[in-house]
């Protein structure tokens, strides 16, 4: 003999039933011996079934920890050599770093305009500095002169060509 | 910390969090595999089992339940070797192969010989009702008996229809019920 419920009686063991149908089957199991049975084989099996459990040998489960130590290892390596490969790396980065701020790191020193103002380049012959001695020397003469023939200009009432 | 966050940690690199996977699922995986293979193959597809999840953990992702992925990989092993010995009896009690009997191993050593008796006809009785599903039948009844997993998810690793699961149970549960009359 079947019961064309007794399909619901493993959802409704192991729970797996929702409210309204877990009612309407307990409904149900009151006039079902068949089911009632199926159920009482389940919770029967079930019971008998963990009260049999075996543990696996000790050695297997000794050798897959040992499995998965040596993964761990292997893991931890290969990250090791990410981050050592990644520190020179990072050495190189911070080295550059380093070298940047102090070359912008402002100590007091006020940048000059003119390079011949500069103490670093004070005793190099730079071309700006051979210029502008040319300048000074050539303008001086000439302003000179100008003084001169303007004071000509002011006591005689002309002055002379250039 | 769940079995998802544990196993994360085993792929970082922590060997602790598997051995708490271990500890929690050494005993479900390995009744499983003993119901479905025997005790002959049972060690030997237990370790590979195993093994097999140690080196697929990348191919884990943390979107699906741990259990539902160990299990689907024991349930692949056990069916793996079914295919390849069809027809070779599943037995529990290996005296015969030089290891100790299962029911030796039922048997505590305070137990009274009525006790042992006892235990003796209900490692007998549940093995004879199992004897009588079919690989299919006895393949859901121990998922969901050692895994802990629900019908839909059990129907997601065999991938069948839930009805299709649950008409298998319950066809099985027929054929135990028959066999478990007397203890009922």
């Amino acid at each position: 003999m079947r019961c064309e419920l007794s399909f619901k009686a493993a959802p409704y063991f192991y729970g797996e039933l929702g409210n309204e149908a877990r009612i309407e089957y307990e409904k149900h199991l009151e006039k079902c011996e068949i089911c009632r049975q199926t159920v009482s084989a389940l919770k029967f099996s079930n019971e008998r079934l963990r009260f049999l459990a075996l543990e696996p040998p000790r050695c297997i489960v000794e050798s897959v920890m040992n499995h998965a130590r040596r993964i761990c290892d292997q893991t931890s390596q290969n990250w090791l050599k990410y981050v050592f490969s990644d520190w020179r790396k990072a050495l190189l980065a911070l080295s550059f770093s380093v070298l940047v701020f102090f070359a912008f790191l402002d100590f007091g020193y006020k940048p000059h305009i003119y390079s011949w103002d500069s103490p670093i380049d004070a005793d190099i012959e730079s071309l700006e500095y051979a210029m502008y001695e040319e300048q000074e020397s050539f303008l001086g003469d000439y302003m000179e002169e100008f003084s001169e023939i303007a004071e000509e200009v002011k006591t005689n009432g002309k002055g002379r060509l250039l | 910390m769940s079995d998802e966050d544990l196993f994360r940690a085993y792929k970082n690199g922590n060997v602790d969090a598997f051995g708490e996977i271990m500890n929690k699922y050494k005993g479900p995986i390995y009744n499983y595999i003993v119901r479905m293979t025997g005790r002959r193959a049972a060690d030997d597809i237990f370790q590979e089992v195993f093994i097999k999840v140690l080196e697929k953990a990348s191919s884990y992702t943390s979107k699906g339940k741990f259990s539902h992925w160990l299990f689907s990989i024991a349930r692949n092993a056990a069916l793996d070797w079914h295919r390849k010995n069809k027809g070779r009896e599943v037995s529990l009690d290996s005296k015969e192969e030089g290891q100790f009997s299962y029911s030796e191993k039922l048997a505590d050593k305070k137990d009274s010989p009525e006790e042992v008796m006892e235990k003796n006809e209900i490692s007998r009785t549940i093995e004879a009702a199992l004897g009588k599903l079919s690989y299919e039948q006895k393949e859901i009844f121990c998922l969901r008996c050692y895994s802990g997993l629900n019908f839909r998810e059990i129907s997601e690793i065999l991938n069948i229809p839930i009805g299709t699961a649950l008409a298998r149970m319950s066809r099985g549960m027929e054929k135990m019920r028959k066999e478990m009359e007397g203890f009922l």
